[in-house]
């Protein structure tokens, strides 16, 4: 039973790893809307994607939004949310936390090409998570129920 | 009186870099109350300006006329940290301004801008690169300053009026406390404001709500270019009123001529040092040249904000505008110190 369970654990945490950067993504996406339309200060476009149901699953913009709230400076209350993150890999980590401090630093035009360098990194992020998860999704559940009944098989 | 200016220089400290806020915000009462700006300058002193001109601010945070060993000296990392806090972090949502040389903050505080301009190939500006200083002024509410404005010219009806002043003697602290009665119904009737809120110092609106108190009965039309501001409230606002701060461009008189043809009323702030400024400002004459501007109000400054120096009628300035381009000096409707007599 445990190493049936074992092998549905691994398969969901590489499902949520693919969704959590396929809304990164998503975020990113957005994030150039912003600059380029809305010229919503950093602090609002938080707030606003905390609160959207589609970005749910970037639990780190709550975080960040109420360290932010509680008088934190932005990118240090980013750093903090995404350090805090356990899907994300130390590698997400580093370029997430690069980017957090190079938001709101410059022009939208500027602030527009870098998040497109960084769509690009997460990118190349989310096909690896994603094969990953096609990869390896099934044939850990798979061997979760195989080793599980194995074990039960050998103990009777 | 002080608590509430204290809290209003507290708010206005809050985005400087932490260890220059911690000395300012130990400052004595009396230097909060008296101080208007706080002038952040790369590794240079940090000199605060108020009633008693400009200060020396210390380590300790005491003030002198003179420098002394323990004065502060300004980091260039205090400054840009400070200028980062400013803007929230988010620079690219005050590019405009700071490309026009300031920032406003929370409160409608405003902070200009000295650095160095990046320039693209028209010459415009697109960029201020190695921020250099940073003059914090500090918005104060003066409640009850527009009283007598209120009771002498708006009691019935809505009027025209031009409020002038040298710098820091309180036009748009006037403004937004005139704001605030008119469309209020305090001590006038309840009349519909349009506000013109260019550098979002008047109604400091955050989100979509003001946190200054500009009053009920009110639509704010926040960072519009004053132009384009005017041309739209008339157009789909219907005011009674529209309240306008620092006018100063030729398009931005055009506007206004263009919308009093409208009958609506202006209450517009402009700068003007003394009486002969204000004369011979050709912005100045356009606008009572448009004959729907009833008054101005000449402010004191001298470290008296929102002290009315003197009120003058339409007729008698463009009275005084013509004699002069005729070349008659020496009327006695102006006297030595510039205030035309009745």
């Amino acid at each position: 039973m445990a190493m049936t369970l074992s092998g549905v654990t691994v398969s969901s945490h590489l499902k949520k790893r693919k969704e959590l950067l396929e809304a990164v993504l998503a975020f990113l996406g957005s994030l150039k809307i912003e600059f380029r339309y809305s010229a919503l200060p950093l602090e609002r476009i938080a707030e606003k994607y905390a609160k959207e149901e589609n970005y749910r699953s970037l639990s780190f913009l709550s975080q960040c939004l109420s360290e932010i709230q509680d008088g934190a400076d932005f990118p240090f209350a980013w750093k903090r949310a995404v350090e805090n993150e356990r899907l994300f890999s130390p590698s997400e980590k580093a370029k997430l936390s690069q980017l957090g401090s190079l938001l709101g630093t410059s022009d939208a035009q500027q602030q527009v090409n870098m998040l497109c360098i960084y769509e690009e990194y997460f990118r190349t992020y989310y096909e690896n998570s994603s094969e990953t998860y096609n990869k390896f999704s099934k044939p850990a559940i798979f061997t979760g129920i195989f080793m599980g009944l194995s074990l039960f098989v050998l103990f009777i | 009186m002080s608590q509430n200016e204290n809290n209003v220089f507290n708010k206005a400290v809050w985005p400087i870099s932490l260890n220059l806020k911690r000395k300012l915000l130990n400052c004595d009462e009396l230097i909060k109350n008296d101080t208007y700006e706080i002038r952040l300058r790369a590794n240079r002193p940090v000199i605060l300006f108020g009633a008693k001109g400009s200060l020396f601010f210390s380590s300790d945070s005491t003030v002198s006329n003179t420098l002394r060993n323990n004065t502060y000296i300004c980091s260039g990392e205090e400054l840009t940290e400070t200028f980062n806090r400013m803007c929230g972090y988010s620079i690219h949502a005050h590019q405009t301004s700071i490309n026009n040389g300031f920032v406003t903050m929370r409160g409608g505080h405003r902070a200009g801008i000295a650095g160095t301009a990046v320039l693209d190939s028209k010459g415009e500006i697109i960029n201020i690169r190695d921020i250099s200083s940073l003059n914090i002024r500090i918005a104060r509410e003066s409640d009850g300053c527009s009283s007598q404005l209120v009771k002498t010219f708006f009691k019935d009806k809505a009027r025209s009026l031009i409020i002038a002043g040298p710098p820091s003697s309180g036009k748009t602290t006037m403004l937004k406390d005139l704001a605030k009665k008119l469309s209020s119904a305090d001590g006038c009737k309840c009349f519909k404001l349009a506000i013109i809120d260019e550098r979002e110092e008047l109604a400091a609106v955050e989100g979509a709500i003001p946190n200054n108190n500009v009053g009920l009965n009110c639509d704010i039309l926040n960072s519009y270019p004053k132009e384009k501001a005017v041309l739209t409230a008339v157009r789909t606002l219907s005011p009674e009123i529209i309240v306008c701060d620092e006018i100063g461009s030729d398009s931005e008189v055009n506007a206004i001529k263009h919308a009093v043809n409208t009958g609506v009323r202006f209450v517009v702030s402009i700068h003007a040092s003394d009486f002969d400024e204000l004369v011979s400002r050709p912005q100045v004459e356009s606008l009572l040249r448009t004959y729907s501007f009833d008054n101005v109000v000449m402010l004191a400054g001298d470290g008296q904000p929102c002290k009315i120096k003197e009120i003058y009628e339409v007729g008698d300035l463009l009275d005084e505008i013509n004699r002069r381009r005729s070349g008659i000096y020496g009327n006695d409707l102006v006297g030595s110190d510039g205030i035309v007599s009745s």
